[in-house]
């Protein structure tokens, strides 16, 4: 995974699968990163290669969201295959956060 | 009919592994496939051998997983034993909802209902079936 950030927008870029082997150690990282950085308003999620993902990998997209969503900040994710779209709007993740 | 099946232990990699390769033997047999398919496809394997390794066998690495997947010109089943006792989460597992859902994991045989899978569920023993949107 790749952070970047600049004065509004803190960006994590997943370059691989979102999948249970990978989650916990993504989630710490993120962990990290959200709570040393307040300057950010915007988080953004970009899955642009992400090819598979579970619902361990949902879960983690939901957990940044909680984070962000109570720091009164806002969640996109951006570059989602049309079928991890799909699954996120049978759940109706994306009547919570923007999906693009 | 055609038939693949695996067996390895409980291990979330080993899951993973064995997902894609599944995924790859059902795309290679089965060029009607469509993308969306492939994925929902990958997407059950990987739920219903996650379930397996994590409620079903606990993580105990000394524990096996079992599947075994059958195609047809209909679609494709997929089977899934584990070691355990058969878990109850499976029925919580199959509620719907009531709003955007925060607690996505345990609901993930209402998901794969929701992408089309018949899922029965048998003790520690669960069968996932799905009929090709194009019958071939």
């Amino acid at each position: 995974m790749k952070i970047t950030k600049d004065a509004e927008k803190l960006e994590f870029y997943f370059n691989e699968n979102i999948t249970a082997p990978i989650v916990k150690d993504l989630k710490e990282e993120i962990k990290e990163t959200l709570e040393q950085n307040n300057e950010y308003n915007h988080v953004v999620a970009n899955l642009s290669e992400v090819d598979y993902i579970d619902s361990t990998g949902i879960t983690l997209i939901i957990g940044i969201y909680k984070s962000v969503e109570e720091s009164g900040k806002k969640l996109t994710v951006t570059g989602a295959r049309e079928e991890i779209k799909n699954l996120f709007s049978i759940i109706r993740l994306d009547e919570i956060f923007t999906v693009q | 009919m055609r038939e693949y099946q695996v067996e390895f232990i409980s291990d979330f990699k080993e899951a993973d592994y064995y997902s894609v390769l599944l995924t790859t033997y059902i795309e290679k047999h089965y060029d009607h496939i469509t993308a969306e398919e492939s994925f929902n496809i990958n997407f059950a394997l990987r739920e219903l051998l996650n379930n397996a390794v994590e409620h079903g066998n606990h993580n105990d690495p000394e524990k096996k997983v079992r599947c075994i997947v059958s195609g047809s010109e209909n679609g494709i089943t997929i089977i899934v034993k584990d070691e355990g006792d058969g878990f109850t989460i499976r029925d919580v597992q199959r509620q719907q909802p009531e709003q955007a859902d925060l607690e996505i994991r345990k609901r993930g045989l209402w998901l794969l209902d929701k992408l089309g899978f018949t899922v029965e569920v048998e003790g520690n023993n669960v069968t996932a079936h799905y009929n090709w949107e194009v019958e071939k």
